[in-house]
């Protein structure tokens, strides 16, 4: 493409008045350092799962899940409390 | 012996290119963040399926002490909280899970968006990812009614009445997913536990079937 100084625009757009396709190269069109998925690239991807999941279980365990009071058709007095005061949260 | 068995197997049914096919292919340069660390927003289709797959398994254990009916919906629940030994955890990984894998999901379709990865010939891709991603929001929905405790119950309401504008269809819709054009109650309950462990769960595989088997045939998308 042609930068700086000479380039031509559409009107006063940034839009270069030269047209070429949008399509990107097929990434065969880069060769060299690929990897074999089994079992090389496998073998470390377990490494990033194995961190994840210990995030995960570390939120799990920090934060035990929420159980309200047993549902209560004729109890919606609760929710009629503003939304982000902790009220939304203590029917125990 | 391993070998044995193995090739025991093989010579009478040939295995190996069945998984051969599955396995074998090369990871390219610029979706491997041992090489680029910006490829790690590649993980997050991985990731995505990592939870989905913690889903699956940690829900497994929770219909083991689950008893889907209105009466005992939310004794089964408090009593897997605070008697059974891990109960807390494994349904801590359920609740939590059902929120993380939005956010990987989420993150991944980032990723797909602004890579421009769902445009030709990936577009039949990006029409199953949505159709994932509203079987996804129908089981965060159907969910969130199990445990039956108050803000379960009114949530759901919610919901209903908010499936119920629905132009034309709304209040067929509401009755087919409530049991009843008013109540919400021992129908609704059994409804979205089937629901929830059968009906969206079948759809799920089988769109992700679809979704890896279209990576695989038509390789991931090229660099920037
Ligand atoms: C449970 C949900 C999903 C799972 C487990 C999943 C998994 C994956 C995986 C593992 C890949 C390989 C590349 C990568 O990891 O980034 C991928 C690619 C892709 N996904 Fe998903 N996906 C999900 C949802 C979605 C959604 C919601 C969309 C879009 C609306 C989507 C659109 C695509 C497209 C277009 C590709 C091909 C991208 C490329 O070739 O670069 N997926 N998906």
């Amino acid at each position: 493409m042609h930068k700086g100084k000479g380039m031509k625009f559409v009107g006063d757009s940034r839009i270069s008045a030269e047209r070429k396709p949008n399509i990107p190269k097929d990434y065969s069109e880069y060769p060299g350092r690929t990897e074999a998925f089994w079992p090389n690239f496998l073998l470390k991807e377990w490494l990033v799962g194995a961190v994840f999941l210990v995030g995960f279980l570390s939120l799990t365990v920090a934060h035990p899940s929420p159980l309200e009071g047993m549902a209560d058709p004729t109890n919606a007095a609760i929710y009629h409390c503003r939304i982000g005061t902790s009220c939304f949260y203590t029917n125990y | 012996m391993l070998q044995k068995m193995y090739d025991w197997i093989d010579d009478r049914i040939d295995i190996t290119p069945i998984w051969r096919d599955i396995a074998d292919h090369e990871v390219p340069e610029h979706v491997n963040p041992a090489h680029h660390f910006s490829a790690f927003v590649y993980c997050f289709g991985g990731l995505t399926f990592f939870v989905v797959v913690i889903q699956i398994l940690s829900g497994m254990f929770l219909t083991m002490y689950y008893v889907p009916d209105i009466e005992n919906a939310w004794k089964s629940v408090y009593y897997l909280q605070t008697e059974v030994a891990h109960g807390q955890i494994v349904r801590g990984m359920h609740h939590w899970g059902a929120s993380v894998v939005i956010v990987m999901l989420l993150l991944h379709t980032l990723r797909v968006f602004f890579q421009g990865a769902y445009k030709k010939p990936r577009e039949l891709n990006w029409m199953v990812g949505v159709l994932i991603f509203f079987i996804m929001l129908g089981l965060g929905f159907t969910g969130y009614l199990l445990p039956w405790d108050n803000k379960a119950y009114f949530a759901t309401q919610v919901g209903l009445e908010i499936a119920e504008q629905v132009p034309f269809i709304g209040g067929d819709l509401k009755t087919l997913l409530a049991g009843d054009p008013n109540i919400v109650g021992a129908q609704t309950l059994t409804r979205f536990f089937a629901i929830h462990v059968f009906f969206l769960p079948g759809a799920l595989f089988a769109l992700l079937a679809v979704h890896f088997i279209l990576i695989r045939r038509q390789g991931i998308s090229g660099p920037l």
